[in-house]
């Protein structure tokens, strides 16, 4: 029974009056809480804050066998010699037009959605569309790309149809037309992704007082009018915070799918700087050269977050922070 | 007023309308290669299948379970998904635990240090070689160890547990139990709903990711899983893959159309059975997540 009251005091130390004891001291009476954490905060560590660390061989020629430490410090040779290259230019204007569509056509038809969607009535209907609306979103990148690329092959339904409407004469290699190529990547990645970007709308939708649409209804409002004039501004806050956050992704596109739809007559438009790292880097084995473009991709994106930010407050005074 | 409800008739029609249209595109892509991979493989090279195989055959799916290489794959997938999935559970469960403790020494620091990579992460170079110098790439571990817990499940779990009320632990602390013991038989039994959800998103992850085996685990033996190796079927960096499992199953009509086709449904099944639970803890998740995070 001592024992028992021993443990509860150690708990509630308020209801003992002795001296305050010392840090030390507390952290050796909750070493089993401790024991809990601390092996999993170590991991945290090595897992993602020495690789942030490792960033440091952008600046050096490193060498496998010399290691972090010892690899010689060459500057910003990586930087310049990327920026003066062939490659530069071209890469990062894949990457920003890539993701610069799919940010606008991504919030544009998930906004849609989130507003019809929050238009119908049958419950069991809108169920049943809002369920399979975000399917997409679990389903693998990999299979997401052969779906797609079956899909659009030249024994494809889509060619089948075209053909079998005699709307064109033979199959259309559309994975071939690099013209076709951002289009089709940003159609898929709505396809992918656009249920799961419109849940956060549809919750603000849902958020809207009802006052609101009847006091516009009693005033003869339409429902296109109601959408226009209360729904959408009042989920401008959320399109806004969701911009800017999103806006962070601009240099950085979406590195699986330009990986999996990457083939060889489309290469000047679908390499983007993460694809280019990896073939740069893990292929080729210039480490060091390569971490300098993700860094410089990691940087611009930060830096990009903070100006958007500003920008926005200070035009619409919302902002992140 | 005759006017005004007849525009909203033409409303409802053109908005259901579009949102069947919408849910159509979201299924047709599976049910189109659902089709195809119950089609003999030659046959289907012909084109004009839509919905329903035209020779039905099952070549394509017994291929998974016959090639050696494909069943390693299918072995690996679900091996990844098991290990994975547990690990995961009992470190975020315990960090989780440990932050619902009010006086614990260094919470502060302990947290910022597991938010801090949801927004800064390093590029894949240095994550490779870090994993290089602790031996991982190339081996099984590459795909456990870096997952082991994420932020985002500590704080779905944390939440969780906070709402459990503490009177329950201060009778179980009066009865002399430990922390550990607290832990596992009152906290967790009393979280199966938080822990079913944090392990279907885990499960769906390992199921689905390939990048890992691509990027740290370029020559691993034997560690392809099935959604890597379809990966690489489309990056065109496997088509040895094709003539070997054909000759070994003197499959002759399989094609590498096929053949990725029952892939993926081999893959995208598992994930469509789980849905119906996945869906309904995850909006929940995404708020939860919103609002702490």
């Amino acid at each position: 029974m001592k024992g028992n009251m021993d443990h509860y005091l150690d708990r509630h130390p308020e209801n003992l009056v002795i001296s305050k004891p010392t840090r030390f001291q507390l952290f050796l009476k909750q070493k089993s809480i401790q024991l809990m954490v601390l092996p999993l905060v170590i991991w945290c560590i090595a897992m993602f804050y020495l690789p942030l660390f490792g960033n440091i061989i952008a600046f050096q020629d490193y060498k496998i066998h010399q290691g972090f430490l010892k690899s010689k410090f060459v500057g910003l040779k990586h930087f310049i010699s990327f920026f003066t290259g062939n490659d530069c230019l071209l890469i990062i204007r894949n990457t920003l037009v890539i993701s610069i569509l799919q940010l606008i056509f991504g919030t544009v038809f998930a906004i849609v959605f989130a507003i019809l969607l929050n238009e119908i009535r049958l419950l069991w209907f809108k169920k049943t569309v809002q369920t399979l609306s975000y399917l997409p979103y679990f389903i693998s990148w990999a299979v997401c790309a052969n779906l797609f690329i079956t899909l659009l092959g030249d024994t494809g339904p889509i060619n089948g149809l075209l053909v079998s409407f005699h709307i064109i004469d033979e199959p259309y290699l559309f994975l071939s037309k690099s013209e076709l190529y951002w289009p089709i990547v940003t159609l898929q990645n709505i396809w992918k992704n656009m249920g799961f970007n419109a849940i956060i709308y549809i919750a603000a939708i849902v958020g809207i007082s009802q006052e609101l649409y009847e006091a516009a209804y009693v005033d003869g409002a339409g429902r296109l009018k109601r959408i226009w004039h209360i729904t959408l501004p009042c989920i401008a806050p959320t399109i806004a915070v969701l911009l800017i956050m999103n806006s962070g992704q601009i240099l950085i596109a979406d590195f699986e799918q330009q990986f999996l739809m990457f083939n060889s007559s489309n290469m000047n438009v679908s390499e983007i700087i993460s694809t280019y790292v990896y073939k740069i880097g893990l292929k080729a084995g210039q480490y060091s050269f390569a971490t300098a473009v993700s860094m410089f991709q990691s940087i611009v994106s930060i830096i990009v977050v903070f100006a958007v930010n500003k920008v926005s407050k200070r035009i619409s005074g919302i902002g992140l922070w | 007023m005759n006017n005004f409800s007849k525009s909203d008739q033409i409303f409802n029609i053109v908005l259901y309308t579009i949102m069947a249209v919408f849910g159509f595109i979201v299924l047709y892509p599976f049910i189109y290669l659902l089709a195809v991979s119950l089609n003999e493989g030659m046959d289907a090279l012909k084109g004009g299948i839509y919905f329903f195989p035209r020779r039905f055959s099952l070549e394509n799916y017994l291929i998974i379970f016959n090639d050696k290489r494909l069943l390693n794959a299918t072995f690996i997938s679900v091996a990844r998904t098991v290990v994975g999935t547990l690990a995961s559970l009992i470190c975020t469960s315990l960090v989780a635990y440990a932050f619902t403790k009010k006086d614990l020494i260094g919470r502060k620091i302990y947290n910022t240090i597991f938010i801090l990579p949801m927004y800064v992460t390093a590029g894949i170079i240095p994550n490779y070689l870090i994993y290089k110098m602790f031996g991982m790439t190339n081996t099984f571990w590459i795909y456990i160890i870096p997952n082991l817990t994420w932020a985002y499940f500590i704080i779905i779990m944390r939440t969780f547990f906070e709402d459990i009320p503490p009177a329950i632990q201060e009778s179980a602390i009066i009865d002399g139990a430990g922390d550990f013991m607290i832990f596992v038989r009152i906290i967790l039994p009393l979280s199966l709903p938080v822990i079913a959800a944090v392990a279907l998103f885990n499960a769906v992850f390992q199921w689905n990711y390939w990048l890992d085996t691509i990027l740290y685990a370029p020559r691993g033996k034997n560690l392809d899983t099935l959604i890597s190796l379809l990966a690489k079927m489309l990056t065109e960096q496997q088509s040895g893959l094709i003539s070997q499992a054909a000759a070994t199953r003197k499959a002759r009509f399989l094609t590498p159309e096929a053949l990725r086709a029952s892939m993926t449904m081999v893959t995208t099944l598992p994930i469509i059975l789980v849905y119906p639970f996945l869906q309904k803890y995850f909006v929940k998740g995404i708020m939860i997540g919103a609002v702490k995070g």
